[in-house]
């Protein structure tokens, strides 16, 4: 199990007003050659991660630190495949978990149940998976009757416990979370904390996300500070 | 296209299909979804066509001096026909766009995507199977044996959706205006193509409706329904654009599957 990067970096095109994104414009630089060519050759691009080395092997448990807009989320992102990088390498072995948004796959208009179904199928479990773990989560959230009922009769609160519930109840080889999960109410809280814990305990690599430094030192051995797209500093404990 | 970029092509198109639990799923969540709380639910759909057919019917056959039986017969099943492929491609314009927080979040293969969109068409087409059934008995073909042909010539038509459609996805998240140009040229080929009208209406002419590729896909569902056989033609247009379609598709979709997460 194990994630290398080598000189990973991301662009991101900016298509807007001035940029080459309309079909027109693409038509008229194909047919016009030099002359409006200059404008799709000139479109804004911003690297939002700059020539990133680093390699995390199985027992890590990485936190990414940084101001807003200095890659930590584009970064998660790119581990989780879901940007491939403008140039460099990056290798990740291993099942990924990626906790980015726990509520995607949600609809509201859909009971409890329907949802934990939902959202397994997201997260690429098969129904028969998802049968043996739903009187789990069922049980876990607290949500009791409520699961057959449509999620929009759901408090913010309760809806927030269900999508951690389900979220958290499979393992993973490499866990990828933005911002520590931490939902509910005081007595969830604590629930909560100590799932995310044998959680993060059982998987091989965790890599998050966080402002909030305490929790990084405490559950990090390696923290990465991030400014501009760039590592800053790489601190090993 | 690189070799490397060929490989994650094969691997997404491999992994997509065989995730068909995921997309299957997906799609009948959407179709329950657009029908929730409502009494008689997806067949909504039965219904409204029902209805725009028995109003068209009557109206259109008198207006082309059909008989009314055959031309009934002939509506309901080239009108189901073109609903599915309309709503079809326009949705499937929009299958990587719609899906963006999917593919912002979470790494599933692309055709995911895409393939929820012609499920989906597909179950909404199925709520039709029932009208053209109802008509096939009331006004019966000429003979049931070709029946077995409108299984062939649907799936030659549902393969070929699935090009076209991935070929629109991708142009269409990079290029904005492309699904406002499809979403026009609908309309008009809903009027071009022979749905309202028959091609022996055109009399000489006729050679230039066999210049449209819909008319061949219409003629592949269609004409086994009346007892007829499609010409030995169409199914040749149909295999060739199958074949190239697909293989330029692939090109560009292993060429740019990487940048479309960006495009969204």
């Amino acid at each position: 199990m194990s994630i290398i990067a080598s000189d990973l970096v991301v662009d991101f095109p900016v298509y807007g007003s001035t940029s080459t994104r309309s079909f027109k414009k693409t038509v008229l630089n194909a047919a016009t050659g030099g002359v409006l060519a200059k404008d799709a050759s000139e479109r804004t691009v911003v690297r939002a991660l700059d020539h990133l080395n680093f390699k995390f092997t199985e027992g890590d448990r990485v936190g990414l630190k940084g101001h807003n807009g200095s890659g930590k989320s584009t970064l998660l992102r790119v581990l989780a495949g879901v940007y491939e990088p403008t140039s460099g390498k990056l290798t990740a072995k291993g099942k990924i978990n990626s906790m980015l948004s726990i509520t995607l796959g949600l609809d509201t208009d859909s009971t409890g149940l329907e949802n934990i179904y939902l959202r397994g199928q997201v997260m690429g479990l098969k129904k028969e998976e998802i049968d043996k773990l739903t009187d789990e989560i069922a049980d876990f959230s607290g949500i009791g009757d409520y699961i057959n009922l449509p999620m929009r009769t759901y408090s913010s609160g309760m809806s927030m416990r269900l999508a951690f519930a389900i979220s958290t109840s499979i393992n993973a080889d490499i866990i990828l979370m933005d911002e520590w999960l931490s939902v509910g109410d005081s007595d969830f809280v604590a629930k909560a904390r100590s799932r995310m814990d044998s959680l993060v305990r059982d998987a091989n690599i965790v890599v998050m996300a966080s402002h909030n430094h305490n929790l990084i030192e405490q559950q990090c051995n390696k923290i990465i500070t991030l400014e501009h797209g760039k590592i800053v500093s790489l601190e090993n404990r | 296209m690189t070799n490397s970029q060929m490989k994650a092509g094969i691997a997404d198109f491999k992994s997509g299909f065989s995730n068909y639990h995921m997309w299957l799923f997906l799609a009948l969540q959407d179709i329950k979804k657009r029908y929730r709380r409502s009494v008689i639910g997806p067949f909504w759909i039965t219904l409204s066509t029902c209805i725009i057919i028995c109003l068209m019917g009557p109206l259109y056959g008198a207006l082309l001096n059909q008989p009314f039986g055959p031309y009934l017969q002939y509506l309901a099943i080239s009108l189901i026909t073109w609903m599915f492929i309309s709503s079809y491609i326009n949705e499937a314009c929009s299958a990587f766009i719609v899906s963006q927080n999917y593919i912002l979040q979470i790494k599933l293969p692309l055709v995911t995507h895409l393939l929820r969109v012609l499920a989906r068409n597909i179950i909404v087409w199925l709520h039709n199977v029932v009208i053209i059934i109802v008509v096939l008995l009331i006004f019966p073909p000429s003979t049931l044996s070709t029946i077995i042909f409108f299984f062939v010539g649907f799936i030659l038509v549902i393969l070929n959706l699935f090009w076209i459609g991935l070929l629109l996805a991708i142009l269409c998240a990079r290029f904005r205006d492309i699904p406002l140009i499809v979403g026009n040229l609908i309309v008009a080929a809903f009027f071009l193509s022979p749905i309202l009208w028959k091609v022996d209406m055109l009399g000489r002419k006729a050679f230039l409706a066999e210049l449209n590729p819909i008319y061949h896909f219409m003629e592949l569902i269609r004409a086994p329904l009346f007892g007829s056989m499609p010409t030995t033609r169409t199914y040749l247009v149909c295999i060739l654009m199958l074949v190239i379609g697909s293989a330029i598709t692939f090109m560009i979709f292993s060429r740019y599957r990487s940048r479309i997460a960006y495009w969204v």
